[in-house]
C-alpha cells in the first residue's frame, strides 16, 4: 500500500463516510379524519404501568370520541404480564395478523419505547 | 415495540407510541430500519418516573391526551417523504499536516457518532481498495441476509462499507473474507440481529473461527485468545470491524440505537478467536463438525451473541475425581436462574452458551473415555434448575412462562433444564495446554449462526505479502512466551 500524504502546509484527507447508504422505501400511514366510528387497537409490551396506563388514556379518548370502538391490549398477546418485564411478543406475525383481523384502523402503542 | 408499530405503518395504519423520556431516536431507528425516513415517527415521551414503579403519577397522560389523538388524526412527518436510496459522500478533513488531518478526522468521527471513542484508521479510498483486494466480491454487492441492511438504523453492509469498517479498525486485506462471513452470520434471520443489537442486555458478538484459515490469519486459539495479544492481532481487527458495521452502519450507539445498560469491554472487539484444532482430542469432533455437520478443515464460523462471560477455574483434570470435580465446576456456573434461558423459545431450543475448555483439561476427559456427547449430557444434567431457586430468584413469572412456551420441557415444581437438549451446549476447545480454567458465556437473546469463509483467488499472495508485514506466522500461542 502506498503511503498518504506525509507531509504539506495543508494536507487534505479524503474519507469515507463510515455510516454508509440506506433507503427510504415508504412514508408513514395517512392519518384518521376522526376517531369516531373508528376501531383503535391498543397494543402493549406488558409493562412498565401498562395496565393502568391503557385504561387511562382509553377512557379519556372515549370521552372526546363516544363512537370510537377501542381493543384493549388484553386481547393481543401481550410479552410475560404487566410485573414480568419482556417485550419480545409485540413484534410478532401473530400480532401483526391479529391487527388486521380485528380490523384495526389505528393503534396506540406501549409501553416506554 | 418501534418495530411493531413500523410494522403495522407499513399496513397502512397509523399509530402513535407512548414512550420514556430519551427513547424517540431508539424508536426512530426501528422505523428507519423498515424503510422509513429517519426522522422521528409518531412519538409522545412521557417522564421516566411515569413507567417506574407501582402506583405512579400518571397526570402526564391526562394532561397531554390530546396529543396522543393528534398523533392518530393530525399528525405529519417534518419533511415530506421521498423514496430513495441516500448515498453519503466522501468528506474532506484538512491539517497542516498528515497527522493533523489525522486528528481532525477523528475529531469529527467523535462528533458525528462515528466509531468506538478510540481513535481509527483513516478510511481513505486508497486503504480501502488495498482492504478490497481481500475478496472477489464487487464491492457493491450486498452482504448478508434481509437486503444487507444493518438494523435497527437499517444501513447497507455492501462490500466497501464492510471494507470501510476494517479499514477504521487497522484490518489488512485477508481478514476481509472472515468479516465478510461474520457479518452473514449476524445478518441471518435466525440471529435477530436487531433484537440482541438494541437490547438492554449488554451483548456481543462471540465468534469461533474453524478450519485452517484460522492458523493462516493468525487468529488465537490458544493462551489469550479472547485477546488482547499483538502476536496474533486478526481477531481484535476482525471483532472491532464488527463493532463498527453495528454502531456506525447499525447505529447501535449506545443510549440510542442499544440500550444496553452496561454496554461492556468485550463490546469493543468483540470476542473473535479460533478453535483449538490441533488439542481436540482424537475422539472428539471440531465445533463446526458436531455443531453445524460442516466437513472437517472447513473454513467456517460461528456467530453467537453472549452477554456475561466468567471463568471457570478448578479445571484442573488428573483422574476420574477430578474429571467430576471440572465438570461439575462448569455445571455449576451454568445453574444460574439466568432468565434468558427461557426468555423465549427460540432461546430454550437453541444454545444456552459456549463452553470454553483448554486442551488440557479436554483431552485428560477424552482419555478417561468421555466422549463430547456425554460431557453434554453430564453439564446438562447437573445444571438443572431447582423449582425453589426459580422461583425464589424469578418470582411468580416462572409459571407463566413454562405455560407460554417450554410447556413441553418444563414442570412447575420439578427441576428446569437450561435448554432443551443436551447437544445444544456449544463445547469449543481453546485456551492453551493448561487444564486449569475454563470459561463459560452465557446466551444473548438469539441463537447461534453459521457461516463458510469463502477465500479470494488471491489468498496465497495475500498471505506471502502478510508474512512479509508481520513476520513469520507464530506457533499456536499453547504456552506462554
Amino acid at each position: 500500500m502506498k503511503n498518504e500524504r506525509l507531509t504539506a502546509e495543508e494536507v487534505a484527507l479524503k474519507v469515507y463516510n463510515p455510516a454508509g447508504a440506506y433507503e427510504i422505501t415508504q412514508g408513514f400511514a395517512p392519518r384518521l379524519s376522526n376517531l369516531n366510528g373508528k376501531t383503535i387497537c391498543e397494543l402493549s409490551d406488558g409493562v412498565f404501568e401498562a395496565d393502568r396506563m391503557f385504561p387511562l388514556i382509553r377512557k379519556l379518548i372515549q370521552k372526546q370520541f363516544p363512537e370510537v370502538n377501542i381493543v384493549p391490549y388484553t386481547e393481543f398477546p401481550y410479552g410475560r404480564g404487566s410485573k414480568g418485564g419482556g417485550s419480545y411478543a409485540i413484534d410478532d406475525d401473530r400480532i401483526i395478523d391479529l391487527v388486521k383481523k380485528k380490523g384495526c384502523n389505528a393503534a396506540i402503542v406501549g409501553n416506554a419505547g | 415495540m418501534g418495530r411493531a408499530s413500523a410494522r403495522i405503518e407499513k399496513l397502512g395504519i397509523p399509530t402513535t407510541a407512548i414512550i420514556r423520556k430519551g427513547f424517540t431516536r431508539v424508536v426512530g431507528n426501528a422505523f428507519a430500519g423498515m424503510g422509513f425516513p429517519a426522522e422521528h415517527p409518531c412519538v409522545h415521551e412521557f417522564p421516566v418516573d411515569m413507567f417506574l414503579g407501582e402506583g405512579t403519577d400518571l397526570s402526564p397522560l391526562k394532561e397531554n391526551i390530546d396529543k396522543i389523538i393528534y398523533g392518530l388524526t393530525q399528525w405529519e412527518p417534518k419533511v415530506p417523504t421521498k423514496v430513495k436510496v441516500i448515498k453519503p459522500n466522501m468528506i474532506t478533513v484538512h491539517g497542516k499536516d498528515y497527522q493533523g488531518a489525522v486528528d481532525k478526522m477523528n475529531f469529527l468521527f467523535l462528533q458525528e457518532n462515528w466509531g468506538d471513542g478510540l481513535p481509527v484508521v483513516p478510511p481513505t479510498q486508497e486503504r480501502v481498495n488495498w482492504i478490497l483486494t481481500g475478496t472477489d466480491r464487487h464491492r457493491s454487492t450486498v452482504v448478508g441476509a434481509g437486503g444487507g441492511k444493518v438494523l435497527p438504523r437499517g444501513g447497507f453492509a455492501t462490500v466497501e462499507q464492510v471494507a470501510v469498517s476494517l479499514a477504521m479498525a487497522g484490518g489488512r486485506p485477508e481478514y476481509l473474507p472472515v468479516l465478510i462471513a461474520a457479518v452473514e452470520g449476524i445478518l441471518n434471520p435466525a440471529s435477530t440481529h436487531f433484537h440482541w443489537a438494541a437490547t438492554t442486555n449488554s451483548t456481543y458478538p462471540a465468534v469461533i473461527v474453524n478450519g485452517h484459515i484460522a492458523k493462516q490469519l493468525r487468529i488465537n486459539s490458544g493462551y489469550g485468545c479472547l485477546g488482547p495479544d499483538p502476536r496474533h492481532p486478526a481477531g481484535a481487527s476482525i471483532g472491532r470491524a464488527i463493532r463498527f458495521i453495528l454502531m456506525d452502519v447499525g447505529a447501535a450507539i449506545p443510549g440510542v440505537g442499544t440500550m444496553a445498560i452496561y454496554g461492556g469491554a468485550s463490546r469493543y472487539t468483540n470476542l473473535v478467536f479460533a478453535e483449538d484444532e490441533d488439542g481436540i482430542p482424537d475422539s472428539w469432533e471440531p465445533h463446526n463438525v458436531s455443531y453445524w455437520d460442516y466437513p472437517r478443515n472447513s473454513n467456517t464460523l460461528t456467530v453467537f451473541p453472549v452477554t456475561s462471560s466468567v471463568n471457570v477455574s478448578g479445571t484442573e483434570v488428573t483422574n476420574k475425581e477430578s474429571a467430576l470435580v471440572s465438570l461439575n465446576q462448569f455445571s455449576g456456573f451454568m445453574k444460574s436462574p439466568y432468565m434468558n434461558y427461557w426468555q423465549h423459545p427460540s432461546m430454550f431450543e437453541g444454545a444456552p452458551g459456549i463452553v470454553l475448555m483448554a486442551r488440557g483439561t479436554a483431552r485428560w476427559i477424552a482419555d478417561l473415555g468421555w466422549t463430547k456427547e456425554n460431557v453434554q449430557q453430564f453439564l446438562w444434567e447437573n445444571s438443572h434448575i431447582p423449582w425453589d431457586d426459580m422461583l425464589k430468584n424469578l418470582g411468580a413469572v416462572v409459571t407463566k412462562i413454562g405455560d407460554m412456551a417450554m410447556g413441553r420441557h418444563v414442570k412447575v415444581g420439578q427441576p428446569w433444564p437450561i435448554t432443551s437438549k443436551p447437544e445444544n451446549i456449544i463445547i469449543v476447545v481453546a485456551g492453551g495446554a493448561q487444564s486449569g480454567h475454563g470459561y463459560w458465556m452465557q446466551l444473548a437473546q438469539s441463537a447461534p449462526t453459521s457461516a463458510e469463509i469463502t477465500l479470494p483467488k488471491n489468498w496465497d499472495s495475500l498471505l506471502k505479502q502478510a508474512e512479509i508485514d508481520l513476520g513469520p506466522i507464530p506457533s499456536p500461542a499453547q504456552f506462554p512466551l
